[in-house]
């Protein structure tokens, strides 16, 4: 199962979604960073979220342009109406043509009556960064999708699906013929899910698996538990916390121990039930004390990160993804 | 919370994952013990609200908690009728182009059209659309008249979507680009539209437009705006009265976040973009906070006597230093957010982290009780 751990996080495409403030941002920007510090060539795509991931890195606000911000790692951040714009431009190649017809005012509203024609739009653009090239190489050795949370992620990647098989034949239908494909390949693409160890996010963890292979046709990639009591008590602790709070019921300290052991608790039944209903591997990233913040807040992550993949692969991997960082 | 849910419609906005849905619950049950009949709508197809009032399902059929579920759960049960119902995106449309339609040859067409089963799900700001339609069918509703109804919204990235969603779709569907471009051909929906598409006089736009969509799909679309036309003053005119309920003094707008800074920082973000669009924000709900007590010295000193005569000692350092590091997050929340209600002159409700992950009446209750008072600023 380790060799799958990794062989995911080596897939070119990878789609980071997830409950609403479980943090698949900063989980996606971490994964991103990790890349980009492998020397692979790596794009941070956000959808229409402006200041997300590059606010959670220290960055200015991603356009719709990818931007290099440090070596080897790009942030752009997708728009329904800059994807449109560059998807017209794309097919029609002449941009004074563009400007008559499309900033037609007239037209401009028109545009935005075609159902999902944005996030249509927007799945295309993620698509052709990952088949893009420069000078007869690939632009991006890894696209890293910052997807929206559980249903609108499915909404979003499913939209090339439903558009191949509801549109009649025209270049929209093959476009989406096109991006579907490279969705479903799973040797090309997977979806990292990430949940919290508490019931709600676990729920939508598990209806987002299941989903994703029914609804999307996507390869399931790895999971990660998001924000794990790092430092927890033992059952012998536990026990004792339980007994002094019985006898002293208003301590404050006590109260504060006793809290944490029955959060400590709730979460490692969540984790269990997530992990016996998940056909994914799940991966543990600590609750840091400060929310991660920066390149080097995020580093903290994937030292974790590295240390679980490198503890499933024996010392030798250990000892390289300690000095990786 | 008194003036809170003196408002007559409740809008609860936020972000994802901040404890939106559990917040409008508990407001809803804390109205039904005003004794004012309540309705809870949400557009949350995750069954959490269903979860948290203890039904097995909610559906688009409103649905009665029953005394008994709170019985059961050891509450004393509301004074009046409190109801839940869960809104169906696709089932709504249908319904609205049912009611509303007045040729039923049409409407059929309508139905059967490829692109409004599209529309009526995926367009964006539809699913906001329709719970403003809802919103205000619950609101001027003569029959079994609501005192209160508290609507729970998708998250949301900016908390003008649902202002903004009636403006949208009526732009979307009535335009006059769509009609110059579209509407003389759509009179002979049929075989051959594509061409007659082609060959009208706004041809070079169509054309040009079509080399990204196809032909085919203009071609559903103009008979899917031709389709809307019967019903486009009944929109316009329910569109005009969703956002002046939506503006009026019957509306209030609860924004919902995190205790933390980030969560601070989105609230306000909602809040002024509300603002500016002359929407009425009645209060802030703060989640998740931390939970911290103050303690003392003898504190420190009872635990150490109560420890060594356990024979572990050894646990006191790190049990003082996560009271303390929980009280110093509080304390630093607690301050956040008095200032936040300064700054906006709103009352500020914060509602530490549970222990337990609110799925029934009682969880409500807890959280209910955390919303008695907002912080004083």
């Amino acid at each position: 199962m380790d060799a799958g751990a990794e062989s995911s996080l080596e897939r070119r495409v990878q789609v980071v979604s997830g409950k609403g403030g479980v943090g698949r941002t900063t989980v996606a920007a971490a994964l991103a960073l990790r890349c980009a510090r492998q020397g692979a060539k790596t794009l941070l795509l956000e959808v229409d979220a402006p200041d997300s991931a590059t606010r959670l890195l220290g960055f200015e606000p991603a356009r719709d342009e990818p931007r290099e911000v440090i070596d080897h790692l790009w942030c752009c951040n997708m728009t329904p109406a800059g994807s449109v714009r560059e998807y017209a431009l794309m097919v029609l190649r002449f941009k004074a043509l563009y400007r008559v017809v499309f900033e037609n005012r007239l037209v401009k509203y028109l545009l935005r009556s075609i159902p999902s024609l944005g996030e249509f739009t927007m799945a295309g653009k993620f698509w052709f960064h990952t088949v893009q090239t420069l000078d007869g190489v690939p632009r991006f050795d890894r696209v890293i999708l910052d997807a929206p949370a559980t249903g609108h992620a499915i909404t979003f990647l499913a939209v090339s699906r439903v558009v191949a098989e509801l549109t009649p034949p025209g270049p929209m239908k093959t476009e989406a013929s096109k991006m579907a494909a490279m969705i479903e390949d799973p040797k090309n693409t997977c979806m990292h899910v990430v949940a919290r160890p508490e019931e709600m996010p676990v729920n939508e963890a598990l209806e987002l698996e299941q989903a994703a292979v029914e609804r999307v046709g996507i390869a399931l990639g790895l999971g990660f538990l998001n924000r794990v009591e790092a430092d927890p008590f033992t059952p012998q602790q536990a026990d004792l916390v339980r007994r002094l709070s019985e006898s002293h019921p208003e301590h404050p300290i006590l109260h504060i121990a006793r809290l944490r052991c029955s959060r400590q608790a709730r979460s490692e039944r969540e984790a269990e039930r997530l992990r016996s209903n998940s056909r994914m591997e799940w991966l543990e990233l600590p609750d840091l004390p400060e929310a991660p913040r920066g390149k080097d807040g995020l580093r903290e992550l994937n030292d974790a990160l590295d240390r679980q993949l490198g503890a499933a692969e024996g010392p030798a991997r250990n000892a390289g993804g300690a000095a990786g960082g | 919370m008194a003036d809170l849910l003196d408002t007559r419609c409740v809008v609860c906005v936020g972000p994802g994952g901040v404890g939106k849905t559990s917040t409008a619950a508990a407001l809803g049950v804390e109205s039904a013990h005003r004794g004012r009949r309540t309705v809870v709508l949400t557009i949350d197809p995750a069954r959490r609200l269903a979860n948290a009032l203890g039904l097995p399902e909610i559906g688009s059929v409103e649905r009665d908690i029953p005394g008994e579920a709170f019985e059961a759960a050891g509450i004393e049960p509301p004074e009046a009728r409190l109801s839940a119902l869960m809104l169906d995106i696709k089932e709504a449309w249908d319904d609205v182009v049912e009611r509303h339609h007045p040729d039923p040859e049409a409407r059929q067409q309508l139905l059967d059209n490829r692109m409004y089963r599209a529309l009526s799900t995926a367009l964006a700001g539809s699913q906001e659309y329709m719970a403003m339609e809802k919103l205000h069918q619950l609101a001027v509703r003569s029959e079994d008249r609501l005192d209160c109804i508290l609507l729970d919204t998708p998250p949301a990235n900016h908390a003008v979507d649902f202002l903004e969603a009636p403006h949208r779709i009526l732009d979307a569907l009535s335009n006059d680009a769509t009609r110059w471009l579209l509407e003389p051909l759509a009179n002979h929906s049929g075989r051959g539209f594509g061409r007659r598409l082609l060959d009208a006089g706004s041809g070079f736009f169509v054309r040009t437009i079509s080399r990204l969509t196809g032909t085919d799909m203009l071609a559903q679309l103009a008979e899917l705006l031709q389709g809307f036309q019967g019903m486009l003053e009944g929109f316009r005119s329910r569109a005009e009265a969703v956002q002046a309920l939506l503006r009026s003094a019957d509306t209030g707008f609860v924004v919902v976040a995190g205790s933390d800074p980030d969560g601070v920082q989105q609230a306000e973000a909602f809040i002024e973009r509300l603002r500016l669009r002359k929407a009425r924000v009645v209060g802030v709900v703060l989640n998740r906070g931390h939970d911290g007590r103050p303690f003392g010295s003898e504190d420190v000193q009872s635990l150490r006597r109560a420890l060594e005569a356990e024979g572990h000692p050894e646990c006191l350092e790190p049990w003082v230093a996560r009271a303390r590091s929980e009280l110093e997050r509080a304390e630093g929340e607690v301050e956040a957010a008095q200032a936040l209600a300064q700054r906006l002159e709103l009352p500020v409700w914060r509602v530490p982290e549970l222990e337990e992950d609110v799925h029934d009446l009682e969880g409500l209750e807890r959280i209910r009780t955390h919303l008695a008072d907002p912080l004083s600023a």
